[in-house]
């Protein structure tokens, strides 16, 4: 037996859903859905634990995962109640639910994320102002000008920050689904065998993507995800190596290209706001794909004034370049990046626990 | 049958196919075309077209015929326009028989070809057998008093009332209560516009007001009704108000009088004195009547208004004499048994009527306090006492849907979101119904917040207390039935119509009854406000659950029908009515006890004496007298006992 909560969908209406009051629970939403299935039904059931109250079932839906928000159950919709922006304004209550200390939920104020952002900007630019070598002005020399083990050790205090990060969210994620799932633990060897399942299907190769969305978003898509797996395998030959090798130049041209023609597609949709994934956009979901686009041209121009020898422009496009991703890393288990974590790890469950009956 | 020879002509009809891809029409023709009396028989592809017609018309110029019989589909679909086919070719339109052979033969033996052709045979033959013994008939007429008697004076009633006013027509509305109006005089806002019920009333009653041929009875009712369709003697009971002009110090008597019950012009949430005073503004009448069943006669209000009570009067009985009878008598709403989600055991569990009547009277803007409490929470229960399901005992239940309902919750819904700021409503409902326009007032209470919980109709929500706030316990069917617990402050019961306590009316007007205990109408779509008593029409909720619309529609059809009865002067009925035989008849008077319909009488027949007699206008043919008459005196036109004799024995003989 649970209490109704009337206050929940107001809350998850700061996160859009403006229209989900509509909703009489037709089900056409479900029906037109790709990806919905007879046990995995959404949106309209999702939409009925919002309006319920129901918080802890709406949180322990793995199903808010499975949506690729293709926006057909917007279009079919016969009271304009939106279910796929009420879909992903979930997925980013969620977000901030499931973050540890709820710290997502700054990122998800419109008042304080732009604030936020210029703060951890500010500690980097700061940062990097301090540790800074000599600056060469003959060559380009940037391992002089911000000293290799500044970049090692800050490298790594940020990855053990974001990966505990997300390990506690998807933690707090897992107690929602595991409390509200009808579902039974199985064996170890069908854990295993999902992980890799689910790596294969739905993280290498996304295939669901492509039932549910149009070519050219899971193109776009793809090209992002598997633009930063080359920049990662770039970053870390060079690393390794601690010489730059012609192989991680490639890795890394062909890397950034990608994310630049990703983020390009995603940031011209949001632009044009004509298709329904883009109707609303909070502003970390702005930000979000402006950075991954910087990331990639500020890495291409670091690439042009090394080969070009331009030493000043070199310097500053590599502050700006750390900047960036140091935003994006720092914030990735708290805003729009999370969803790479949640929804692999929200399938990966799915498929491992077997239905009750 | 006339001394001439008869001439039968005899049609039968493929219907398209419908009828010749079972019955073999040729055959049917060649076994018949011998019959006595048939000049012609024929077959075609559809005698109801334009060439069938034609031909039966040129056949009987041609041939001389003076009786047809068309063998085709059902005599509802088609007899009447044979009839008056025939007619055109300048027979009586009574020497036409209708055979059917496609209801009855093709269609219900489509798996037997051949006993079905043998059937049609048997069934023409009948109908040639009918017709070798028929004789012209003519319609009976009988004239019409332009009046017409409305019972009841709600909405449907008043506007009957002036619509036939307006044809020129003088009516006289009954009503029981001491006011005219009915249940719309008694709510605030309704829907779909927001306007008020008694705006709506009030501006009928000034239209009324204006008119000469228009008379009101309240504190009245119908004492008994006799005679027939064009020709009612009504008479009515008044009963006095008890109040023979108007009173300065209203205020003050209603104080003095030491009654106190619960009012019924506010639904109970009020109460009053044994003195009603006018309900609403521009209520009818104007003067305030005394409540005879809770008044104590202690006569302390003479102390106050001495000039304007007089309890010296007295009951009248006033005979009116009218053309057509219009029922109205609207519905009451349903009352929930005690206990019945908690009504009557806690206070803060009312019904829909209560709520509207409260709102109507609430002054607060922006709080809705019931019982001495702000309500925050609230929740609508609906489909209370319509659409029940049987309970394994012998109690009523009302299986129907009262269509009105999902309307004004949905209406109460906006004003209730539009008038208290931050209020929650919760509408545990089974199935919405908000047919029509209505759709966008669901909508719209969705869009402003309303939330829906879908229960199992064999498994209701539960109201119980906790604390201090009462709670709804519902599975809700649109999760996984996830059991919810509602808090809230108020209940609202969504409470159906039900038709009103007219035990005594239905023993004078004998009108059928039809589901759930309304007044019936003859057909829903065909006949929607006539009864199949002649001359008695139904308008408004006294014929089933409807909306104000919704029954102003059916009062203006209702009018339409009565003044079509009564403008013309008389009316003309089917002469197949029972006839007697003053020769034979031994005035046993069995056939005036068995008549259903109190149309035999004794009359002196001139050379005879003294008689039974059937009233033609009274008789509807059911064939009752004959079927009892110990000595065969009495019989029906057009279906003469030598008729239905000849019929039998033919349909007997081999094919």
């Amino acid at each position: 037996m649970v209490k109704v909560e009337p206050t929940l969908l107001e809350r998850i209406k700061k996160y859009g859903a403006f229209d989900v009051n509509a909703c009489f629970s037709c089900g056409v939403c479900t029906a037109i859905c790709p990806l919905s299935t007879e046990n995995g039904e959404f949106p309209r059931r999702i939409i009925r634990y919002a309006m319920l109250g129901l918080e802890d079932k709406l949180l322990g839906s793995t199903e808010l995962w499975s949506c690729y928000y293709c926006g057909e159950c917007t279009k079919s919709c016969p009271r304009q109640a939106d279910p796929g922006g009420f879909m992903m304004a979930t997925r980013r209550y969620a977000i901030t639910r499931y973050s540890w200390g709820k710290v997502a939920s700054i990122f998800y104020s419109k008042l304080w994320s732009p604030v936020v952002l210029a703060i951890l900007s500010a500690i980097m630019a700061i940062g990097a102002w301090l540790v800074h070598g000599p600056i060469i002005t003959s060559k380009v020399d940037l391992m002089a000008f911000i000293p290799k083990n500044y970049i090692h050790e800050g490298g790594v205090a940020l990855g053990i920050f974001v990966f505990i990060s997300a390990l506690v969210n998807l933690l707090i994620a897992y107690k929602y689904i595991r409390r509200t799932s009808n579902k039974n633990a199985t064996s170890i060897r069908s854990w295993i065998e999902g992980f890799f399942n689910i790596l294969i299907k739905e993280v290498l190769w996304q295939n669901r993507y492509l039932k549910c969305s149009n070519r050219n978003r899971f193109y776009a898509h793809m090209a992002i995800f598997w633009g930063f797996i080359l920049l990662f395998i770039a970053t870390g030959i060079d690393y390794i190596t601690g010489v730059r090798q012609p192989v991680a130049e490639i890795l890394g041209f062909i890397g950034g290209a990608l994310i630049i023609y990703g983020s390009g597609y995603f940031i011209y949709k949001r632009l044009e706001g004509k298709e329904e994934f883009v109707l609303y956009s909070d502003f970390i979901d702005w930000a979000f794909v402006w950075l991954i686009m910087l990331a990639g041209i500020t890495g291409f121009l670091l690439d042009l004034f090394t080969v070009i020898n331009a030493p000043l422009p070199a310097y500053t496009t590599f502050i700006i370049h750390l900047i960036v991703v140091f935003d994006l890393l720092v914030t990735a288990p708290f805003t729009k990046f999370a969803h790479a974590g949640y929804r692999p790890f929200a399938l990966w469950i799915d498929s491992a626990l077997k239905s009750k009956a | 049958m006339g001394n001439e020879e008869r001439r039968i002509g005899v049609y039968v009809c493929w219907c398209g196919g419908n009828i010749s891809d079972v019955v073999n029409v040729e055959k049917v023709v060649e076994a018949i075309k011998n019959e006595a009396g048939v000049v012609v028989a024929r077959h075609f592809m559809f005698m109801c077209s334009e060439a069938g017609q034609k031909m039966i018309i040129d056949d009987i110029k041609k041939y001389k015929l003076n009786a047809v019989v068309v063998a085709s589909c059902s005599p509802k679909l088609h007899e009447l326009t044979f009839r008056n086919v025939v007619a055109r070719a300048g027979l009586n339109p009574y020497m036409y028989y209708h055979a059917n052979i496609r209801e009855q033969s093709s269609w219900a033996h489509s798996n037997d070809p051949e006993e079905a052709t043998r059937k049609a045979i048997r069934h023409v033959r009948m109908a040639i057998a009918y017709l070798r013994h028929a004789e012209p008939l003519e319609k009976i007429r009988v004239s019409a008093t332009p009046s017409v008697l409305i019972i009841g004076g709600g909405i449907s009633g008043l506007k009957a009332a002036l619509d036939l006013s307006r044809m020129g027509i003088n009516v006289y509305v009954v009503e029981k209560q001491p006011f005219i109006g009915g249940h719309l005089a008694k709510i605030g806002s309704i829907y779909p516009y927001g306007r008020k019920g008694w705006e709506v009333v009030s501006t009928l009653v000034k239209e009324l007001r204006k008119r000469d041929n228009v008379v009101i009875y309240t504190n009245a009712e119908v004492e008994s009704v006799k005679g027939f369709i064009g020709n009612f003697e009504v008479s009515i009971r008044v009963k006095p108000r008890y109040f023979k002009r108007m009173c300065k110090r209203l205020d003050e008597v209603t104080k003095v009088c030491p009654i106190r019950v619960p009012d019924e012009y506010s639904y109970g949430v009020k109460k009053r004195s044994a003195i009603i005073l006018p309900p609403y503004p521009g209520a009818y009448p104007e003067l305030p009547a005394i409540d005879m069943n809770s008044c104590t006669k202690c006569m302390k209000c003479l102390e106050v208004c001495k000039d304007s009570i007089d309890f010296s009067q007295e009951e009248q009985i006033i005979k009116l004499k009218v053309g057509s009878i219009i029922t109205a008598t609207g519905f009451k709403p349903y009352r929930p048994k005690e206990g019945e989600f908690g009504y009557k055991v806690y206070g803060e569990v009312i019904t829909l009527p209560e709520l509207l009547s409260i709102l109507k009277q609430s002054d607060s803007k922006d709080r809705l306090v019931i019982n001495g409490k702000e309500v925050k929470d609230l929740a609508f229960i609906y489909c209370v006492g319509s659409r029940q399901k049987p309970k394994g005992n012998n109690d009523k239940i009302n299986t129907y849907c009262s269509r009105y309902c999902c309307n004004a919750t949905m209406f109460t819904a906006i004003k209730l979101f539009e008038r208290y700021r931050g209020i929650r409503q919760y509408h545990v409902y089974r199935d919405i119904r908000t047919y029509g326009k209505n759709e966008l007032m669901y909508e719209k209470a969705c869009k402003m917040g309303a939330v829906f919980v879908k229960y199992d109709e064999n498994d209701p929500p539960k109201v119980y207390r906790n604390n201090n706030k009462l709670i709804v316990k519902v599975k809700d069917l649109l999760t996984e039935r996830e059991e919810l617990e509602i808090p809230v402050d108020l209940v609202v019961l969504v409470t159906g119509m039900e038709p009103n306590d007219n035990e005594k009316l239905n023993e004078i007007l004998k009108l059928p009854t039809g589901r759930g205990g309304f007044y019936q109408e003859v057909h829903p779509k065909l006949r929607p406000v006539e009864t199949t008593l002649a001359g008695f029409l139904i308008a408004g909720t006294a014929q089933g659950p409807k909306d104000s619309r919704e029954s102003l529609l059916s009062a203006s059809a209702a009018a339409a029908k009565a003044a079509g009865t009564v403008l013309k002067g008389f009316i003309e009925l089917e002469p197949f009515v029972a006839f007697v035989d003053p020769e034979k008849c031994e005035l046993s008077k069995t056939c005036i006890a068995e008549c259903p319909y109190g149309a035999i009488s004794v009359k002196n027949y001139e050379g005879f004496g003294k008689k039974a007699w059937v009233n033609p206008a009274l008789c509807k043919g059911c064939g009752s007298c004959v079927a009892v008459c110990p000595v065969g005196a009495i019989q029906i036109r057009g279906l003469t006992n030598k008729q239905i004799e000849d019929m039998i024995k033919t349909s007997a003989k081999e094919v």
